[in-house]
């Protein structure tokens, strides 16, 4: 392994804690220098706690000396999207709107990474109120792409793809309501998922859809997201809504059966409408790679996704909506023009409309189950269609195209939300201008362990995930 | 106010948003926003016909269960 422990996985970092081969203290400065050579590029941090990081892994070290190993994730740094509770801390949730808010209770997610001995380095930037496929942020600054810093990261989870692609984090906490944790893991090279709606805990999180949201992690590898789905995933008492399901040990099936015999499902319609040649023929040697290990690829049609798109939208609109209705009215300037203008036809869409996107959700996830299913045993997708856009490119105040490139950056991940399905997002390699691209692999519901299994596969026969930007 | 089948027009809206939310909208906002939800209204009536009459919306929760991964095939 290299010297520089930044440069190693989660996993590799935290089992070489364990070994006591590096301390949680020495991890966690190599971590936070880099984040203070950086943030003034990346602006991935909305709030860099270094003095609580140090005392955090100092205590980790101590419960180490002690034969004491808290957890899966001893002594690693990550951080978290701000958007996620803390109790007695300020959650700005990207916006103006929160910018004082200071949370009652903590989010169960932070509270599992922290019992699992996770160390915090702090609260990650994000698009306003996690609205925003692009990442720009007009109160806190845009973050940018390590890769590149003219282009955007992605959005919402911004900063959790910046400091984790950066080697700042070895793992983040992001939401996904259409696309928010996928897309940036994509446009920065990263492993993210979605996982199957239920599946993780939203307590302690602040809404955008309550239908549509979903807590998961961008992680460098899919081993490190399986470590990280596993320690935050399964019932919760303080959310209602999320599952019973049992978790399984997703790590441990990973160096399982691979992808041999695996039918991996390929869309014949609508995911490939905007992809560039570039995006199209790294997806095509993704393919041939599970070919080589024994997958078998097969075309599959599905449901009417522009209809999904539709209910998609009824559906997010008329639930954020009604989340920012009153400061809408009250304090119509704190909001940045882009993001009142995505949401604000949900304050006078009929109930009735909003009642049928709902009752139209299971029989959509039906007939995507029984097309895609049927016939394959995954499904695989782009995770973003299109180039990885500059800065320049999504703003609507100096570009033409903003709002084009803006509806398609979403183009390949809001049904996955809509359909309750759980997505991983692997790179792949790079297209366009240099920037990475990556595929989706979706799964029927709680497929979660399956998904990383075959990108685990994936990885072990491709180096993409071990590249790292040039900073 | 647009007739019986025409969709919301932008005084339909600029009327909501005032005596529903207290919310003063321009005229184009109104009329822009008019057109995102005629489209959105259209498009989820239209697929809401095949729905049977007593669909519970959460049918969702009980599918994902129903249809949930139960190993390699």
């Amino acid at each position: 392994m290299a010297a520089d422990p930044t440069a190693w996985s989660l996993v590799e970092v935290a089992d070489a804690i364990v070994r006591k081969e590096v301390s949680c203290l020495e991890v966690t400065q190599a971590c936070l220098a880099r984040a203070e050579t950086h943030q003034p590029t990346l602006n991935c941090f909305i709030s860099l706690e270094a003095d609580e990081a140090r005392r955090q892994a100092m205590d980790a070290d101590a419960a180490l000396a002690r034969g004491d190993v808290r957890g899966p994730l001893h002594g690693v740094p990550l951080a978290h999207k701000d958007l996620l509770y803390r109790a007695g801390k300020v959650v700005t949730c990207g916006s103006r709107i929160l910018g004082d808010f200071v949370a009652d209770r903590t989010a169960t997610v932070l509270e599992r990474l922290s019992a699992a001995g996770a160390v915090n380095l702090g609260a990650l930037n994000m698009a306003e109120i996690a609205l925003g496929a692009s990442g720009r942020n007009e109160h806190f600054g845009h973050c940018r792409n390590p890769w590149n810093p003219d282009h955007v990261t992605g959005g919402s989870s911004s900063g959790s793809a910046a400091a984790v692609a950066g080697r700042i984090a070895y793992g983040a906490i992001g939401t996904d309501t259409g696309g928010s944790i996928r897309l940036p893991a994509t446009m920065c090279g990263l492993v993210g998922i979605k996982p199957t709606q239920t599946r993780t805990s939203r307590h302690g999180v602040m809404p955008l859809s309550y239908s549509l949201d979903n807590v998961g992690p961008l992680t460098r590898t899919v081993a490190d997201c399986a470590r990280m789905l596993g320690v935050i995933a399964g019932v919760d008492p303080n959310d209602p809504t999320c599952s019973s399901e049992p978790v399984p040990d997703y790590e441990k099936s990973l160096d399982g059966a691979g992808a041999r015999g695996v039918r991996i499902g390929v869309p014949t319609s609508y995911y490939y409408d905007h992809t560039t040649e570039a995006v199209r023929s790294a997806l095509e040697a993704s393919l041939q790679v599970f070919k080589s290990l024994g997958a078998e690829i097969v075309e599959v049609e599905i449901p009417d996704h522009d209809l999904i798109r539709e209910l998609f939208g009824t559906l997010m609109r008329a639930e954020a909506a009604n989340i920012h209705a009153k400061w809408f009215a009250e304090r119509p300037g704190d909001y940045s023009t882009e993001v009142r203008a995505r949401i604000e036809a949900g304050l006078y869409m009929p109930a009735t409309r909003y009642l049928e996107s709902m009752r139209l959700r299971p029989g959509l996830m039906d007939e995507f189950c029984e097309m895609v299913f049927g016939k394959a045993d995954v499904f695989h997708a782009p995770g973003l269609a299109i180039a990885v856009p500059t800065l320049e490119e999504t703003d609507a105040a100096v570009s033409d195209d903003a709002l084009l490139i803006n509806e398609r950056l979403a183009w390949c991940t809001r049904a996955a939300n809509y359909l309750g399905l759980p997505s991983l997002a692997v790179p792949c390699g790079f297209a366009d201008r240099g920037l990475p691209v990556g595929f989706q692999l979706m799964g029927r519901p709680f497929a979660e362990e399956f998904l990383f299994q075959v990108g685990h596969a994936y990885q072990r026969e491709t180096d993409w995930h071990q590249r790292a930007p040039a900073l | 106010m647009a007739k019986q089948g025409e969709g919301f027009s932008g005084a339909d809206v600029k009327k909501m948003a005032a005596e529903w939310h207290g919310i003063e909208l321009s005229d184009a906002r109104a009329a822009g926003l008019a057109g995102e939800l005629n489209g959105l209204n259209a498009a989820t009536r239209s697929a809401a016909r095949r729905l049977p009459y007593d669909t519970d919306p959460a049918a969702f929760t009980s599918a994902l269960t129903r249809l949930k991964h139960k190993g390699r095939t």
